[in-house]
């Protein structure tokens, strides 16, 4: 079973993440910030895609993707946020892909079917 | 002066000097080809034959061409077993005849002038002042002068110039402004026919310039086109006469010498009378006169009537180029001010659409967090009850009415859909010199220097870009070493138009830093504006990047793509 680690720290995103994402069959990892998902990953919850949010309280989005891509280079990171203009940030680019978030789920959920076949 | 004349024979001229009859030696008459029509009882010895007399007066061919021109006294050439006398020469009897008259070589006919000359000048000066006095621009005032020099009834010289003091490269010069006169006997024998009719006076010489209808005025201006005489080069005459403040006749032979050929090829030879303009404050130019038509020798009297006329010019022409100047300097602050508002306003917006932006992604972060769950649960729930249960046709409107806020909130987050956009073709210089106007009262630490070469177009909204380069700028100057020149280079490369940012040392750490604050600045706000900067080039086709030439050279620039008609 492949594991996703959801990095959010709002709640009902999380809740939501992992109730669709555990439906389609996925193991679901839940951490609520940046520092957390990072240790959680050092800690070997080590998963096989993380979907990050930006814009976090203690370290945001895209500050844990500069450490995982220097950590863990070929870990797939979808950037999944409620801005569209971290879109133009270099640091995005390092990231898999970059969704915007909505309500429709098809395309994260058709995003990660396509990143864990790779 | 008036000649007169009974049954075709002269009688006299009337002058108020009356030293002109007592020292009357004779009269000739000549018809147009220059023969003899009539002659008085006795008649001076260099008279005898028209060929003889043609010798000894250089000035008579020119009025047997033009017998209307305008009379005028004259000495013979002093031949030698001759007597040299003074002469008269003007219109005859008949409209194409000319009259001669003889008088005694001792009489003093320009001492006479200057005994009468204060009133003339008086009265010319009046008539000028009354002209200058409506007059509401210096070249009409230039003109007025000039005509005054010139009219038969003012000063009564062939031609005239006006030179004035002006800074060309740096360096002191007088420039060649205005000229007046005729450019050849031809038209200057039409000018004369209608002074001689009193078609033309010297009032309505002047209410034609003040008209700005210039009848026979501009024919040799042309002559002083780019004429600029340095005021540094001590030894030239002109130059002499302006700052040494004197006036003086210069001879056609001093000007015989390569360094006034292009002054002799535009004025052509002969005497010059030059007087400067000077004013109560300043140095204003040099005015020169000459007889280049009828060769009229210029004498000492001429010249001291040039130089009151020249005086009272003078005053005049300085308060109208201080009025000028300080009109100038007016209008030059009026347009600094209305550049402070305009770019005012630019920076506004500017600082405007980067608190929309933060405004847009709160709002995103805020609306689109919740609208996420809300119509995620919602799908969720749908897909899990069937079509005839109670709450699908609500949970239905749920994730309809989710996806209708999604799209609008789609079109408020994205920062450009608050922009009213005036797209245009503009230079690309123009537009980084004037953002960096807009930026000068806060660029203290760092100086901005813009190297342009070809005319670079590009197609966008001038105001957006220079907001986009505004938020770039911040940048750069908040990384840059204190002091230290910046250059912006603008080039073409391909289809691209390329602004490399170069500061004046450490260049390759400078370009990474500034790169690096792109992707990896400090904290959200930065790198909100500078993803805002990125956003609007973007829009354009534009972009920015890091340019690697060799090991230790590394450029960061902006790249916007190059407008081409018709493509």
């Amino acid at each position: 079973m492949k594991r996703i680690m959801i990095v959010d720290d709002e709640p009902s995103i999380r809740r939501l993440y992992q109730k669709e994402f555990s439906e389609d069959g996925y193991e679901v990892v839940l951490a609520s910030s940046g520092q957390e998902a990072l240790n959680q990953i050092d800690n070997e919850k080590y998963p096989d895609l993380v979907i990050l949010d930006i814009k976090m309280e203690d370290k945001d989005g895209l500050e844990v993707l500069d450490e995982l891509r220097g950590k863990h280079k070929g870990l797939p990171v979808i950037l999944n946020s409620a801005y569209s203009t971290y879109k133009n940030d270099f640091t995005s680019w390092l990231a898999d892909a970059y969704l915007v978030k909505s309500p429709d789920l098809s395309e994260l959920k058709e995003k990660v079917r396509e990143l864990l076949t790779v | 002066m008036l000649t007169t004349f009974k049954n075709g024979h002269f009688t006299g001229i009337q002058s108020s000097q009356s030293s002109l009859k007592a020292n009357l030696k004779g009269y000739i008459v000549l018809n147009r080809h220059g023969q003899f029509c009539y002659t008085s009882k006795t008649i001076p010895v260099i008279s005898n034959n028209p060929e003889e007399l043609a010798r000894q007066l250089s000035a008579l061919r020119f009025h047997i061409d033009h017998p209307e021109a305008p009379g005028a006294f004259y000495k013979s050439n002093k031949a030698d077993d001759r007597e040299a006398y003074t002469v008269y020469i003007g219109p005859g009897p008949a409209s194409d005849e000319v009259l001669v008259v003889f008088y005694e070589s001792g009489l003093n006919i320009d001492g006479d002038r200057i005994m009468n000359s204060e009133i003339f000048i008086l009265s010319l000066i009046t008539q000028a002042l009354h002209a200058i006095n409506q007059a509401d621009n210096l070249s009409d005032i230039l003109r007025i002068i000039l005509i005054g020099v010139t009219a038969g009834s003012g000063l009564g010289f062939n031609r005239a110039f006006i030179f004035l003091t002006d800074m060309v490269d740096n360096r002191p010069c007088l420039i060649g402004v205005h000229a007046i006169g005729p450019s050849s006997p031809e038209e200057a024998g039409a000018i004369w026919h209608k002074l001689s009719i009193g078609e033309m006076t010297l009032d309505s010489m002047f209410e034609d310039v003040l008209r700005h209808s210039h009848r026979d005025s501009q024919s040799c201006e042309g002559l002083l086109g780019g004429l600029c005489i340095p005021l540094d080069n001590k030894d030239n005459l002109f130059a002499q006469a302006a700052l040494e403040m004197k006036s003086m006749i210069i001879d056609e032979s001093v000007l015989n010498v390569p360094a006034y050929e292009d002054l002799r090829r535009r004025l052509g030879t002969g005497p010059l009378a030059v007087v400067p303009l000077v004013g109560k404050e300043s140095l204003q130019g040099v005015l020169i006169a000459d007889n280049f038509i009828t060769h009229k020798p210029i004498t000492e009297s001429d010249l001291q009537l040039l130089e009151i006329f020249a005086r009272y010019a003078s005053d005049t022409v300085e308060k109208f180029r201080l009025y000028e100047n300080l009109e100038r300097k007016i209008n030059d602050l009026k347009r600094a001010n209305e550049m402070i508002i305009l770019n005012r306003e630019n920076l506004i917006k500017a600082e405007r659409l980067s608190v929309l932006a933060e405004m847009a992604g709160h709002v995103a972060h805020e609306v689109r967090n919740p609208l996420t769950v809300i119509g995620g649960f919602a799908k969720s729930m749908l897909r899990k009850i069937s079509s005839d249960h109670d709450n699908y046709e609500y949970l239905n409107i749920i994730v309809e009415q989710v996806s209708r806020i999604e799209q609008a909130l789609g079109k408020f987050t994205s920062l450009l859909n608050y922009q009213k956009k005036n797209d245009r073709v503009c230079n690309l210089y123009e537009i980084v010199k004037s953002t960096l106007d807009l930026k000068a009262a806060d660029l203290v630490n760092c100086r901005f220097e813009i190297n342009a070469g070809e005319l670079i177009q590009i197609k966008a909204d001038p105001d957006l870009l220079r907001q986009a380069l505004i938020l770039i700028i911040n940048k750069a100057c908040a990384i840059i070493e204190d002091k230290q020149k910046m250059t912006l280079t603008i080039v073409r490369v391909g289809q691209k138009a390329i602004v490399y940012f170069e500061p004046g040392k450490n260049k390759k750490t400078y370009a990474q830093t500034l790169f690096r604050n792109f992707h990896l600045g400090g904290n959200h706000e930065i790198r909100r504006e500078l993803a805002i900067a990125l956003e609007i080039l973007k829009y354009y086709g534009g972009n920015i990047g890091l340019q690697t030439d060799g090991a230790d050279d590394m450029k960061f620039y902006v790249e916007m793509p190059i407008f081409e008609e018709g493509k």
